[in-house]
């Protein structure tokens, strides 16, 4: 089981989500990114 | 073209290793302080991996930008101004860690998979390095001084200069991954993506949610980290050898009993967690045949899988014995569905 859920300390989001917000954001922009560019490349392929 | 040595995977092997080393020393140390125990572990897993995606297609578009190298100074930069200058913002540096991270993954992905002709077992010999990597690095973190650890990371440089001279091998060819060709045609190549990752996400799961009350002592936990890394490579031999179908049938379906019967016997479980692991090559095979000209963006699909397979474990603790055995066998028998679904069958004849 990972160190943060053994430790008993509460977790920091609960405290100060901010962190999580701005990463999560950072984490969603790209994965979307990554959908636009991974369509692009599948239509890449089809057109040849 | 005569074949050629590959070695390509092994000198990745110690790249990697070097890579995930600095990481976890670094990582925990930070650990170390309370405060940090859960934002730093999360901004780690999200922007070292996530990222890889767009990592992986710049350096698709430009192969020659050398990753590998800058991976490590990266890295190593990111260790020193830790260390050496404790007022320095801490999520800068985690952030400069996370960017070295990314780099010397997909460059690893990238010369792996272009140098290999179709084959994936020199990427599943790159990507077994990390698990050794990542237990030396939370051993080291106890004895080592920084300096040794920033050494070590240095010391994959050769490597990555000698594993370019494989890359630039393959630079006349347009499509060195032409030959990846594990994937069923007939499957739509949209669904078989998302259900590939989704593969990645379950395997990322089940590396914290198998139930190891066995796992008491360092050396047990050395254990579970060396049979991840065997069960990676081997089940990129094994994809070459037999089939991803094949191989996909032995890892998921093998797993199934070790992992549920496990939980108290150190070595059922340990063959469980090297039998599923085993499916991290058999994924990364499928994506590279469905973009043969995009490896890097493929391998960074499989760390987005990874990183979205450990999200939960941040917000919920994980069930007791019996709810983590009804996940692990549905989620297990999924992944044999799909993967029956999108692999290419084999033929009886070659």
């Amino acid at each position: 089981m990972p160190d943060f859920q053994i430790s008993g300390v509460p977790p920091a989001w609960q405290t100060d989500p901010l962190p999580l917000i701005i990463t999560s954001t950072i984490v969603i922009v790209i994965i979307l990114i990554t959908i636009i560019l991974v369509r692009k490349e599948l239509k890449n392929e089809k057109k040849k | 073209m005569g074949r050629k040595v590959n070695i390509t995977g092994p000198l990745y092997f110690y790249i990697h290793f070097a890579t995930e080393v600095i990481c976890f020393y670094f990582l925990s140390k930070v650990i170390g302080d309370n405060a940090l125990l859960w934002s730093v572990p999360f901004f780690y897993d999200a922007l070292a991996f996530v990222p890889q995606s767009l990592v992986g297609r710049i350096s698709d578009k430009f192969p020659k930008i050398p990753f590998g190298a800058l991976g490590l100074v990266f890295m190593s930069v990111a260790l020193a101004l830790f260390s050496l200058l404790p007022t320095f913002p801490i999520f800068i540096s985690v952030l400069i860690l996370c960017l070295g991270n990314a780099f010397a993954h997909v460059a690893g992905a990238e010369v792996t998979l272009r140098a290999s002709n179709g084959k994936i077992t020199p990427a599943a010999i790159f990507v077994a390095g990390g698990s050794f990597g990542v237990i030396t690095g939370k051993l080291l973190a106890d004895v080592a001084p920084f300096w040794f650890i920033i050494l070590l990371a240095l010391s994959a440089l050769p490597p990555v200069f000698l594993a370019e001279i494989f890359r630039k091998r393959t630079e006349k060819d347009k499509n060195p991954c032409k030959n990846f060709d594990f994937a069923n045609k007939s499957f739509p190549v949209g669904l078989l993506i998302f259900l590939a990752v989704f593969v990645v996400i379950v395997r990322g799961y089940m590396g914290y949610g198998i139930p190891t009350s066995w796992n008491k002592t360092t050396f047990q936990t050395i254990l579970l980290y060396v049979s991840m890394g065997f069960g990676k490579a081997l089940g990129g031999i094994l994809c070459d050898k037999i089939g991803a179908r094949k191989t996909a049938m032995i890892s998921v379906l093998g797993a199934l009993p070790f992992l549920l019967f496990g939980d108290n016997i150190m070595v059922v479980s340990l063959i469980g967690v090297m039998f599923f692991s085993m499916t991290m090559a058999i994924t990364l095979a499928l994506l590279v045949s469905v973009l043969k000209k995009t490896p890097g963006l493929a391998f960074g699909l499989t760390t987005i899988g990874l990183f979205l397979g450990t999200v939960p474990i941040f917000f919920f603790k994980l069930g007791n014995f019996f709810t983590s055995c009804i996940v692990i066998s549905v989620a297990t028998l999924i992944c044999h569905f799909v993967l029956m679904k999108i692999t290419k069958k084999e033929k009886k004849h070659a």
